[in-house]
């Protein structure tokens, strides 16, 4: 039978301290190679972290070899980890990582065409009017096609505009976090995440608005 | 210059209100709701003033939500064991 999961910070709502003392348990845990904390480990986190992976790598076989990586690379360095940053970040990080490395390796640098995608302004005033979206439903870009549609575009995003996208409004981070996970300036993460919106709108709007 | 342009000029200086240009660079700000009162004031009276800046926010806003919680591929809970396997294989090597 298996041992219950433990509760620690990333998975329940506890007060900033007791949330601090059940990580510190919990990191404690994995360097003694508990298998109730490596348990609570693949519980809290596989599913989360595969979700990242794949959607930096849109593959599934590729994302199940990331989340391997990362979890014994998390066995690996537990016992370096000091606590500087959240548990979170510190494995998000590691995910983000290793996926980034495995698409350098492997394929091509997306890339976008700025000009075409952000808008064009003359002494201030856009110069191409924006078309209207009210008239889409609220519940099209919802739809399984829709959705398919926009994975595949934020595919096509160069990894510097997807990492920061996918984090922020995918996974709906905080601007934090994902600053803490990518290592970037706040400015730097909400210019790249405003471009990646801005690409996704006109890819949208392509295809789905009049 | 064209008339547009004046008369746009000549409303954004009478209500001190971001352009359209400003208004795309403070999109992220406004829609975070990391703005001062007074910016986020002045945006709402642009938008009611500016249709183009108008349906920039709503598509602007509905790619946000468009990319909130976009669902992946489940994980096999047999993978989730074959994880299990390989920390009990790195504790009895």
């Amino acid at each position: 039978m298996a041992e219950p999961k433990k509760k620690f910070a990333g998975s329940c709502n506890l007060s900033p301290d007791s949330a601090s003392k059940a990580e510190e348990d919990f990191v404690l845990g994995l360097a003694r190679r508990e298998e109730s904390a490596f348990r609570a480990l693949i519980a809290d986190y596989s599913q989360k972290l595969y979700g990242v992976a794949y959607r930096f790598l849109r593959h599934e076989e590729e994302a199940r070899e990331v989340l391997q990586e990362v979890f014994r690379k998390v066995l690996e360095k537990i016992d370096t980890f000091k606590g500087e940053a959240k548990f979170s970040t510190w494995i998000y990080r590691v995910t983000v990582n290793e996926a980034l490395m495995r698409i350098r390796s492997k394929r091509g640098e997306a890339t976008v065409s700025w000009e075409e995608v952000l808008p064009r302004y003359e002494d201030g005033v856009a110069v191409d009017p924006n078309r209207d979206w009210h008239r889409l439903p609220e519940a099209a870009l919802l739809e399984s096609e829709a959705r398919a549609y926009l994975k595949e575009c934020i595919g096509l995003l160069p990894e510097d505009y997807r990492a920061p996208y996918v984090l922020k409004d995918v996974e709906e981070l905080s601007e934090n976090e994902v600053c803490a996970i990518l290592g970037l300036d706040k400015g730097v993460m909400k210019v790249r995440v405003h471009r990646a919106r801005m690409f996704l709108r006109k890819k949208l709007e392509e295809k789905y608005v009049d | 210059m064209s008339i547009k342009s004046k008369l746009s000029r000549w409303i954004d200086r009478a209500l001190r209100m971001p352009t359209c240009e400003e208004i795309e660079a403070l999109a992220y700000d406004f829609l975070e709701k990391n703005l001062d009162a007074k910016t986020e004031k002045r945006m709402l009276r642009h938008f009611r003033l500016c249709p183009p800046c108008m349906r920039f926010i709503e598509a602007y806003r509905r790619t946000r939500e468009a990319g909130r919680g976009l669902p992946a591929p489940k994980l096999d809970p047999a993978f989730q064991e074959h994880l299990m396997k390989l920390f009990r294989k790195d504790e009895n090597p």
